[in-house]
């Protein structure tokens, strides 16, 4: 029986033939080892990335959490030591009061319900409850922690925050030159998005959604047209 | 599972938006989704779609002992199912808060508004009369199930034909289709719902809200109207300040819209039977046979807003492109090139792209046409 390769769009069942890999590999999202050999769990197209990491580059909306990925969630009870955020996965996230950069148990940190959070994922098992943290190894914050008032969150498939995300984005790079916004993504299919009007807001949360069937060459083109929408208003 | 939590980031962003009078779909405050109504292949099985809300009637009919107090009139039941496929927090079996208020403001809407002649279902007084059961299933949640159930309650209702009895000295004979033509229920008027959010105390008011817009609102204000522009139902959920001003505001626009909803569904009803007539292939089945399963559904951008980007072609309706040919736009399919003199390669292909695809084109630019009415 022939497996797939790199390349190939592969549906839950196929069988997977690493050819060509020395040493280490590691499986990403939407492929499990079975025995001797590697299947796929997702439709899609079977990647590879750098250090051997083989993935599936599925389409999917439902988030499953993974250890170590950068998270938004809306925070739905804030009493206790332990705080519960909706991450829109099957499971709650718990995030303790202390994993906030400068939190004691003397200091709680001010966080209330319906709190938008960018966090960590500490904890991703699939037995067990997903946890967050709000700070470094340091314990420092960087850009997690409680987002300000004033932004939209909106939600988009997991497939575009991936695009969104990757080094060189070319739709917020030319709507960076243009417009002055802050946007947080979230691994779990939310986008947090601030700018000085309601109109720019809407436009920008627009474009990034067009962007998920936009081509990198049409980019400039629709940024363009934007910044001419919001400039003929 | 329970229901989602709105951030207090979304609640605050969508009452600033609606307070500078803008949707997030890119609506105006008195425009509605686009509302399309299908009948199966059986009598009195309709689906109507909102926008994304989805809501599948279905009416069936029996044989029953009438009620002690009405012996010479027939049942109508009606009975909302919210299931998880509609939302996640919809649970089956028992009733929620909120299936409960569906159903009763659709009795009130159908039932107690007298919309059906109950005195024609009945066979023989105090002993049989027709019962007619109204299922509607709720398929998706986007918001304004009530609008879309109550159009769909009337299009299954007015589709519906029970079967026709005979009474003989042997006993009750009921005709199959084949054998007798079954008989359309006696409609005396058309009762939908007209249903709109209050925000900002008052201040803001819009049509067709969505789930967002309908969790965020002060309250919600329904009103049953018929086509022939007759109240036959008022609902306020949650409270606002308002006055008589608001209460006349939302009964016009109720109004007009009943008279607009009630026409389609006669059209639509008036279609199906001329292809009922002619014989033809009909009923949901044909949606999924024209090639993709998705026929029945509308696209969805998780966040829909009106002046979308055009995604496939970019050429036409834009001034201060200089270097590219002009491309005029004649009419609906064609598109011509002007100034094609100096035809770069690339320029080629895009406008060869325009010619493939002059649908998505037209769209566009009726869409900017739009934008510039509602800025």
């Amino acid at each position: 029986m022939n497996g797939s390769s790199e390349g190939d769009v592969v549906v839950p069942g196929d069988v997977v033939r690493l050819t060509g890999v020395k040493g280490k590999v590691v499986l990403g999202p939407g492929l499990a080892r079975t025995g001797e050999g590697v299947h796929a769990t997702k439709c899609g197209v079977l990647r590879k990335g750098g250090n051997n990491i083989f993935y599936v580059d599925s389409r999917q909306k439902k988030y499953v959490p993974a250890k170590g990925e950068c998270v938004l969630g809306v925070v739905t009870n804030a009493r206790g030591d332990m705080f519960k955020v909706d991450i829109g996965s099957s499971d709650e996230a718990s995030v303790s009061y202390l994993a906030f950069e400068n939190a004691t148990k003397k200091n709680r940190p001010l966080v209330n319900v319906g709190d938008v959070l960018f966090g960590r994922l500490l904890v991703a098992s699939k037995d067990m409850e997903p946890e967050l943290v709000c700070v470094d190894s340091h314990g420092k914050k960087g850009r997690l922690g409680v987002l300000p008032d004033g932004g939209f969150l909106f939600t988009c498939s997991l497939n575009l925050v991936r695009k969104l995300l990757r080094p060189e984005c070319p739709l917020l790079e030319a709507l960076g030159k243009q417009l002055a916004f802050e946007l947080v993504v979230g691994l779990n299919g939310r986008v947090w998005l601030r700018t000085g009007s309601v109109r720019e807001t809407l436009l920008v949360a627009d474009a990034v959604l067009a962007y998920q069937h936009l081509q990198p060459h049409q980019v400039q083109h629709a940024v363009d047209q934007l910044i001419y929408q919001l400039s003929s208003s | 599972m329970k229901e989602p939590i709105i951030s207090n980031c979304e609640k605050a962003f969508l009452l600033e938006a609606i307070s500078e009078s803008r949707r997030l779909d890119g609506r105006g405050m008195f425009d509605y989704r686009d509302l399309s109504i299908r009948f199966g292949k059986d009598y009195g099985c309709c689906e109507v779609s909102m926008g994304q809300t989805r809501v599948l009637g279905q009416v069936s009919c029996e044989i029953q002992q009438p009620k002690a107090t009405r012996p010479n009139e027939g049942l109508l039941h009606i009975n909302v199912g919210l299931s998880p496929m509609g939302a996640p927090h919809f649970e089956t079996g028992r009733q929620s808060i909120s299936s409960i208020q569906l159903n009763r403001l659709l009795e009130k809407c159908i039932k107690d508004s007298k919309c059906i002649d109950l005195e024609s279902l009945c066979i023989v007084a105090e002993e049989k009369v027709w019962c007619i059961r109204l299922d509607l299933n709720i398929l998706n949640h986007e918001g304004n199930l009530i609008d879309c159930a109550s159009v769909a309650a009337l299009a299954a209702l007015s589709h519906f034909r029970r079967p026709d009895v005979e009474l003989t000295s042997e006993g009750l004979i009921i005709y199959e289709a084949a054998v007798k033509e079954p008989i359309p229920l006696g409609i005396k008027h058309t009762p939908i719902c007209v249903s709109f959010a209050i925000f900002n105390k008052g201040k803001n008011i819009v049509v067709d809200p969505s789930e967002l817009e309908e969790r965020v609102a002060e309250a919600e204000f329904t009103l049953g109207v018929n086509g022939y522009k007759e109240l036959c139902g008022v609902h306020l959920s949650g409270s606002t300040q308002s006055g008589p001003t608001i209460v006349r505001q939302c009964a016009n626009k109720a109004l007009k819209r009943a008279v607009s909803v009630v026409a389609l569904i006669k059209e639509t009803l008036a279609k199906d039977s001329e292809l009922r007539g002619s014989n033809t292939e009909r009923g949901f089945v044909e949606c999924v046979r024209q090639g993709t399963i998705t026929s029945h559904g509308t696209p969805k951008i998780c966040l829909p807003i009106k002046h979308k980007l055009p995604v496939e072609t970019m050429e036409t309706n834009h001034e201060d492109e200089s270097s590219c040919d002009e491309v005029e736009v004649i009419g609906s399919g064609t598109v011509e090139l002007k100034n094609s003199s100096v035809l770069a390669t690339d320029t080629a292909e895009q406008v060869m792209e325009v010619e493939e695809k002059p649908k998505v084109e037209e769209i566009a630019l009726s869409d900017d046409e739009d934008e510039v009415q509602i800025l």
